[in-house]
């Protein structure tokens, strides 16, 4: 995948979408819908990245480095994340690094704790990636040691150009 | 350390309506949110507001656990782009670390669920100068915001 920017009404079906497969918690629903309500008036388009706890191949962020779904600079507006209910109670960090790989110290880092744990981040006016994005599912936080896959988390961000 | 004073959920989300009254719409739909949410999925009656200005050594709430937060919102408002990363942490580990990096910079992190503070006495605050690193920033250069608490379930 690279920057493949899309009108946003594609983007946020998308991510309405893939919001109610995961079975998403309606603040979740409401924190986007809020965000999508701010960029539709920016008028900017948007890329839709969907990412799976994956310790192998894309869009797998467990893979070995990280899943770097763009390789270029970009905008991270919001970041969605959920586990599927499969773990044990190992806690996950999930990473946006502002890198090829996920080597480097990570831009946002939160815990994903327990089994259908969610969390939500999100930066109207986005988070600058200058260098590129990787997406990083880490047994420690900013680390680079992959989670097993029920300990990690699915979901998906929204970036701009 | 004193136990937490939880407050009726009504009285601290009008708190919270008051803290975002310059905050990005978006932010208020959110939080708005997550005030349904808590109320209609969660039953939850009892919150914590806990506000935070001044990072530049940490701040512990200083309060018993276990609890649980549910949101952390932050605004750059000094005049300076030095970057400052906003942390909540648990016996010195980073559970959630936020950029706030250019003058005027607004972001929030939602836990609907609830983030488990397990070692509540280990609990803190904090604004580094990078996100792995543990120098403070200083004043001029943190956010500031509030996290939302809530009772363990």
């Amino acid at each position: 995948m690279a920057l493949t920017l899309q009108d946003q009404v594609n983007v946020w079906l998308k991510a309405e979408a893939r919001l109610s497969d995961l079975g998403a918690s309606k603040v979740a629903q409401d924190a986007f819908r809020a965000l999508r309500e701010r960029l539709v008036s920016a008028g900017i388009q948007l890329q839709y990245i969907a990412f799976s706890d994956a310790t192998a191949g894309d869009p797998g962020i467990c893979q070995n480095t990280g899943y770097s779904p763009v390789g270029v600079p970009c905008t991270v507006y919001g970041l969605y994340a959920r586990n599927r209910g499969t773990g044990d109670g190992t806690d996950s960090f999930i990473s946006l690094h502002n890198a090829a790989d996920n080597a480097s110290a990570p831009l946002v880092t939160a815990v994903i704790q327990d089994d259908n744990d969610e969390f939500i981040a999100i930066k109207y006016n986005g988070w600058t990636f200058g260098t590129d994005l990787t997406i990083s599912g880490a047994n420690s936080a900013g680390g680079a040691t992959e989670s097993a896959a029920a300990n990690a988390a699915v979901g998906f961000v929204i970036i701009g150009a | 350390m004193a136990a937490v004073t939880y407050q009726e959920s009504q009285l601290v989300w009008s708190k919270v309506k008051n803290a975002l009254a310059n905050a990005n719409p978006a932010t208020k739909a959110a939080f708005k949110g997550l005030q349904d949410f808590l109320a209609n999925q969660f039953g939850v009656k009892t919150l914590k507001l806990y506000q935070f200005g001044d990072l530049s050594t940490g701040v512990d709430p200083d309060f018993d656990g276990p609890y649980q937060v549910y949101g952390v919102w932050g605004i750059k408002q000094h005049a300076s782009d030095t970057d400052a990363w906003l942390k909540l942490r648990d016996n010195s580990t980073d559970i959630l670390s936020l950029p706030f990096l250019v003058v005027d910079e607004e972001s929030f992190a939602i836990f609907p669920k609830g983030l488990d503070i397990a070692n509540a006495a280990g609990f803190k605050l904090e604004s580094h100068t990078d996100s792995t690193g543990s120098t403070d920033s200083t004043a001029t250069h943190g956010p500031v915001g509030f996290v939302l608490f809530g009772e363990t379930k």
